[in-house]
C-alpha cells in the first residue's frame, strides 16, 4: 500500500474516532474540499472540521464503513459508505431519528508533501432524503 | 501517457456521446455488473447497461459527456467528469421538463484479466439533477 493510502485510510479512522482535527492534519492548510452533492467547495482546515461538524451534529454516530480503496499515484479514491442516525437538525430539516446509509466516493490528490490538497466527493443526497423520509419514493431515471 | 485501461475507459464515454452505443460497449464484459448508485439501479450483464446508456439518452437526446479527468490505478480506472444535456424526454415516470442540466459525475471502472470492464460504479447528485430539473426543490443548507 502507498504512502498516499495509508494516509487516507488513517484519516477515515480517527474520523470515525471523532478525532476531527487530526483527520484534517491529513489536509494541506489550504486544502479544497468539494462536496458535489451540497455544491458546496470548503477550503481550508477549519472549514473542512467545519463541515464535519456539522455533519456529526446530525449524525452524532456518523461513521465511515466498507472503505475500498484505488491508488492512482497522486490520487487515492476511496469509495464508502456512510452510516449514522439522525439525532440533529439536517440542512434545516429536524431530526428524524432514523439511520441512514449513502454510498460515498471520494477522490482525493496529495501535494507534494503528501498531504491532500484537494479532495472531490460525491454522493446522493435525494436517496438520504427519502431514507430520513422527507422526500418520497425515488424518481426511477 | 495514458494507459491501455485509461484509452479503453474513456473510449466508452466517447462512443456515448457519438450514439455509438453498440461501440460504446465493445469492452464491456458480458456479465459486467454497473452499479448506479444515483439512479438506484444496478445493471448485470452488457445488455442492462448498455439499456441504461439508451435510457440516458431518451431522457437527453443532445447528452454528452465532458471535462474529463481519468485516474489510473492499475486494473481500476476512476473517471471524473460532468453529464450535461437537456431534458426533452421521459426519464422512467418523469416527464420531459425541456430544462438542461449539468451534473459533476464520478465512475469506477474495473478491468478483468482479458482487459474487458467487468465491474463499474456511478456516483452522482440525483437531488442536484431533479432540481435543476425543477423536480424537486433544494433543501436548505
Amino acid at each position: 500500500m502507498s504512502k498516499n493510502v495509508d494516509a487516507v485510510r488513517a484519516g477515515f479512522e480517527v474520523w470515525n474516532k471523532r478525532d476531527l482535527k487530526k483527520a484534517a492534519s491529513f489536509y494541506a492548510e489550504n486544502a479544497t474540499l468539494v462536496d458535489h452533492s451540497r455544491e458546496t467547495t470548503y477550503k481550508g482546515r477549519d472549514q473542512i472540521i467545519g463541515s464535519w461538524d456539522e455533519l456529526v451534529k446530525a449524525f452524532p454516530d456518523a461513521e465511515a464503513t466498507d472503505l475500498k480503496t484505488y491508488d492512482a499515484g497522486d490520487t487515492v479514491v476511496t469509495t464508502f459508505v456512510g452510516r449514522g442516525t439522525n439525532k440533529g437538525e439536517l440542512m434545516g430539516m429536524a431530526a428524524t431519528d432514523r439511520r441512514v446509509s449513502t454510498p460515498v466516493c471520494s477522490v482525493a490528490r496529495f501535494d507534494s508533501k503528501g498531504l491532500i490538497a484537494q479532495e472531490d466527493q460525491y454522493s446522493d443526497t435525494f436517496s438520504l432524503l427519502v431514507q430520513l423520509g422527507h422526500a418520497k419514493a425515488p424518481v426511477q431515471a | 501517457m495514458a494507459s491501455k485501461h485509461v484509452k479503453t475507459a474513456l473510449a466508452v464515454y466517447e462512443s456515448f456521446n457519438k450514439r455509438d452505443l453498440n461501440q460504446a460497449v465493445a469492452h464491456i464484459a458480458a456479465d459486467v455488473t454497473w452499479i448506479d448508485h444515483g439512479r438506484g439501479i444496478t445493471s448485470k450483464s452488457r445488455h442492462e447497461f448498455k439499456a441504461t446508456l439508451a435510457g440516458w439518452i431518451e431522457g437527453f437526446s443532445d447528452g454528452q459527456g465532458t471535462d474529463f479527468t481519468a485516474h489510473d490505478a492499475g486494473n481500476t480506472v476512476i473517471v471524473q467528469f460532468t453529464g450535461r444535456g437537456t431534458n426533452d424526454g421521459a426519464m422512467g415516470p418523469a416527464p420531459a421538463t425541456g430544462r438542461r442540466a449539468s451534473v459533476p459525475m464520478v465512475d469506477i471502472v474495473t478491468f478483468d484479466s482479458k482487459g474487458k470492464i467487468i465491474r463499474g460504479e456511478s456516483y452522482f447528485d440525483m437531488l442536484g439533477m431533479l432540481v435543476q430539473l425543477g423536480l424537486a426543490e433544494a433543501p436548505t443548507m
